[in-house]
């Protein structure tokens, strides 16, 4: 696979003929800067996107007070689809899902602000900028308050603090466990929570801080790393967030996520080592640190292989079959198309984005998105869309071929595969599709035979072992 | 969740294959990981003869009485999240419990709402009703209160981290596989679908490294389909599957390769027109519906030694009183629907259910329990010597934190339910390197 195909597979939600053009007409290094300058790219199609759905641009009391129809998560899980496939800035939209990952939020009855806000407001706005402003933004955040628990969290009640909040903050959002290793302990926990305690939300869900709530007395956390007197208040725990930010066991954290998830599901120890020292020496920038993964000799080779999560799957055949997705005003104002369909084969794939149940956020390695059932829906799902089964999405099948078309066995096959995959498919790969078509590579095949094996075919191509990988 | 390859060769590594080895062949894996394990030519010759039994089809889904062997059919029910023992099996005997809890404590026997006693100090709580009425209440479910992860670990009350202690059976990041993945192993069980988890499609980290172990979502989509045409371009499709990801050399090829045989054994079977016996009635929830799909795949002719469900979410941090209720409502009527629904086949189940960590004695600001050390098991199925079973530490603190503390290593508990009803050959190398207390004799 050349440099070109294995960036547009890794860095975007897949490869298509469009990104292949756009990559070639720039070169490899020059199209990777301007993903990491996401303004520098003109992107119409997102900016018409934000225009459909009004939720996305409403103030989150708006879009509390007014449910409506479609319901504002709809409008969001929509927007998302329609941007992984047509926004031109995919590094960036990729890195929104990273952050919405590592920041996870799930409730078993949305309330809007808890996935919109922070798709605004921490993802979206801070995905390409500091980590500690973006971890800030979280912390500033009504879902993640309110998900782990900290906006109720009252030191001095009787039972005081709740420490959910500040177990994940520590070993979820910054320090992490890397490798097993584990530099806080339950004490630093605790104290994390009485630090964070007064971090909470008004009677609008706004971001307010509670001094009653506020924990009395002087802490010290990490061996005396960061300390506060008994007269601490809201500045101390800003403090504390950019001390967890710029902490070197965060770097080694974050540099890890990052590796595994565009070079490795085993992420090279060098280069997470490498990886960490930027993002120290960068006072927490993101964009250096991607530079530096994708200027890595472990990135270039491509030879490790990663596994596309489900919706990076069916976001990638989307892209690559130039799925006509139905977006005018009438389905997106019902909220049903896209979404329901969408949703639902995501769902049975093994995961719908903002849908993970804890706050790790989903696995980012193969095996997790391996068991037997979820591979039979992979699979079905490609045969279900070549086969039109899943209306309103409809595929041009016979444009995936070129005019004249190829008139043997072998030429269909490597036509598809090129124009789908964007590169050769395995031996094995090729010799199975040839063993469905019931003939040898040289073999002719007529267009009408050739239009009879189309939907079963290319819905093989989508199932076959190089396509579910990134 | 993180999670072990699937279908790797590292069951037993010390270091697991993080780097598969794109070269390796099917055969070669297998012969490395045993040699990793260091098992003995014997123990690979008993994996071959136990396949070649399967292809001839002798594979049975219960213990056969004449292969004693085998073992029962164990089925984990992993409550995710870190369940409340406290709440599930309250210690009304004892004070401090109502002192501790002042809001979230279960009321005395007797009392509105209160715990269904159980020996006078213990009792069960009453959403458990159905669980109580029905195997406790028939003398086979055990209780074991004050058991967790027996060794201090800085992580133990990560969920993250939790989950991978219990569910590998270790705190060792070298460990890979899951402890059931190494039990059907050893234990050589390899016939037609001998390992499951119907956890939503995905595998179980108890399964975690078990060539043969397949993830369900449901018994009736576990099909190849979404492809048209006659029955011979249907063909012509599995056809070309298999030999797509028969050439792959990779874990995604094996767990294909796998899933595809998995497939036609379980439509061979005939599995998906089993239906519920006995009248047992299922909640419609996703674990009373993955427990009626473990009941007809152990009545289907598939071999089926180990299942796994995983069932959330039990992390009560806040509003305890409003979402545990319905929580232990589910366990019980699904746990009570199955043990109705194998009726007399029920004496070849043996039913676990676990959790990551028991939750804090005391409760929090937020109207919850916050994560803690010992917590609750259940042992169900009719060889089960049911009751109470508690070397009871109290409700004072562990090393000065409010918690529970750990009095029986689950893995003591895992041990005597296999040593027990489990295949023996496979025991020692189940729980590598840790000592077992002696059992509480759970079995009749």
């Amino acid at each position: 696979m050349d440099l070109a195909t294995h960036v547009a597979n890794r860095l975007t939600f897949g490869s298509s003929p469009s990104v292949r053009a756009e990559i070639a007409a720039v070169g490899v290094d020059a199209w990777i800067d301007a993903q990491l300058d996401p303004a520098s790219i003109s992107d119409p199609e997102g900016d018409r996107i934000t225009g459909l759905f009004p939720a996305l641009t409403a103030s989150s009391r708006a879009n509390e007070s007014q449910g409506g129809s479609p319901p504002p998560f709809d409008q969001l899980r929509h927007s998302l689809t329609l941007r992984a496939v047509r926004s031109r800035r995919q590094l960036h939209e990729v890195m929104v899902h990273v952050w919405h990952d590592h920041f996870n939020v799930r409730f078993v009855v949305p309330r809007t602000f808890h996935h919109i806000e922070p798709d605004r407001t921490v993802a979206r706005r801070h995905a390409l900028g500091t980590f500690r402003e973006l971890l800030r933004a979280s912390a500033h955040s009504a879902a993640m308050l309110l998900y782990l628990d900290n906006a109720s969290s009252n030191a001095n009640s009787p039972l005081g603090v709740n420490e959910n909040w500040a177990r994940e903050l520590l070993e979820l959002h910054t320090l992490g466990i890397v490798d097993g290793t584990q530099v806080y302990d339950e004490a630093d926990v605790r104290g994390v929570a009485e630090i964070m305690s007064g971090w909470s939300l008004n009677d609008a869900f706004e971001f307010t801080y509670k001094p009653d709530f506020h924990h009395r007395g002087a802490v010290s956390v990490l061996g005396g790393g960061f300390s506060v007197g008994a007269d601490s208040g809201y500045a101390d725990g800003v403090a504390l967030l950019d001390h967890l930010a710029r902490h070197p066991s965060t770097a080694r954290h974050l540099a890890t996520k990052l590796v595994r998830r565009f070079v490795a599901d085993d992420p090279p120890a060098a280069l997470v080592a490498s990886a960490a020292q930027v993002y120290l020496d960068n006072d927490t920038a993101i964009v250096p640190v991607l530079r530096h993964i994708f200027a890595s000799s472990a990135f270039r080779r491509g030879g490790e292989a990663k596994l596309k999560r489900p919706f990076e799957l069916l976001m990638s055949m989307f892209r690559t079959l130039e799925v006509d997705i139905p977006d005018s005003a009438g389905p997106v104002a019902t909220g049903q198309v896209v979404p329901w369909v969408v949703s639902g084969a995501l769902d049975e794939m093994g995961l719908e984005p903002l849908t993970w149940p804890a706050p790790d956020g989903p696995p980012d390695t193969a095996s997790y998105w391996m068991g037997s059932n979820m591979l039979l829906k992979r699979w079905r799902y490609g045969g279900q869309l070549t086969h039109g089964y899943l209306a309103p999405l409809q595929v041009d099948l016979p444009s995936l071929l070129p005019t004249p078309r190829p008139t043997t066995a072998g030429g269909v096959i490597d036509a598809l595969t090129s124009r789908l995959v964007g590169a050769a498919v395995t031996p094995d790969e090729r010799a199975a599709l040839l063993g469905f078509l019931g003939r040898g590579p040289d073999e002719p095949i007529s267009t009408g035979e050739t239009d009879q094996a189309l939907a079963n075919l290319v819905g093989l191509i989508l199932a076959l072992p190089t396509f579910q990988y990134r | 969740m993180p999670t072990p390859p699937n279908a790797d060769h590292s069951i037993d590594a010390a270091h697991g294959p993080a780097h598969h080895d794109g070269s390796s062949t099917h055969d070669e894996s297998r012969r490395r990981f045993l040699k990793l394990g260091g098992a003995s030519l014997g123990a690979a010759a008993a994996v071959g003869t136990a396949a070649a039994g399967a292809l001839g089809g002798t594979g049975l889904a219960f213990a056969d009485p004449a292969d004693p062997s085998r073992g029962d059919l164990v089925v984990l029910v992993y409550l995710m999240g870190g369940a409340d023992g406290l709440t599930l099996v309250p210690p009304h005997g004892e004070g401090r419990y109502y002192d501790r809890r002042p809001s979230l404590s279960v009321a005395p026997p007797g009392q509105g709402g209160g715990a269904i006693d159980l020996d006078g100090f213990f009792g069960m709580n009453p959403a458990l009703g159905a669980l109580h009425d029905g195997p406790f209440a028939a003398g086979h479910l055990a209780v074991i209160q004050a058991t967790g992860f027996g060794e201090n670990h800085p992580s133990l009350r990560s969920h993250f981290a939790a989950q991978g202690f219990s569910q590998r059976g270790s705190s060792d990041p070298a460990v890979l596989s899951g402890w059931l993945a190494r039990y059907v192993h050893h234990a050589g069980l390899r016939s037609g679908v001998p390992a499951v988890s119907v956890s939503g499609g995905r595998l179980d980290e108890s399964l975690g490294g078990f060539d043969q172990a397949y993830g369900v979502s449901t018994v009736d989509r576990f099909i190849l389909d979404g492809f048209g045409g006659s029955g011979a371009e249907r063909a012509a499709v599995r056809q070309a599957f298999t030999s797509a990801y028969g050439g792959h050399e990779a874990p995604l090829g094996r767990a294909g390769t796998a899933t595809l045989d998995a497939v036609l054994h379980v439509e061979n079977s005939g599995a998906a027109a089993i239906a519920t016996a006995n009248g047992a009635t299922y909640p419609g929830s996703s674990l009373g519906r993955a427990l009626a799909d473990v009941a007809r795949l152990a009545r289907a002719d598939l071999g089926l030694q180990v299942a796994t469900i995983s069932t959330g979410a039990w992390d009560t941090h806040d509003g305890q009183a409003g979402s545990i209720g319905g929580l232990m409502t589910n366990l019980g009527d699904s746990l009570a629907a199955f043990y109705a629904d194998l009726g007399p086949l029920a004496d070849e189940v043996t039913v676990i259910v676990d959790s990551e960590f028991g939750r804090t004695t005391e409760e929090n600001g937020s109207g919850g329990t916050d994560h803690g050390k010992a917590g609750a098991m259940m042992v169900m199925g009719r060889s089960v010597r049911g009751g109470v079973y508690a070397d009871w530490p109290t409700l004072t603190d562990s090393d000065g934190e409010p918690d529970l503390r750990v009095t029986r290593d689950y893995r003591s508990v895992l041990t005597e339910v296999l040593g027990a009803r489990g295949n023996p050959a496979a025991l020692d190398r189940v729980f590598p390197g840790f000592t077992a207390q002696a059992p509480l004799g759970l079995f009749t």
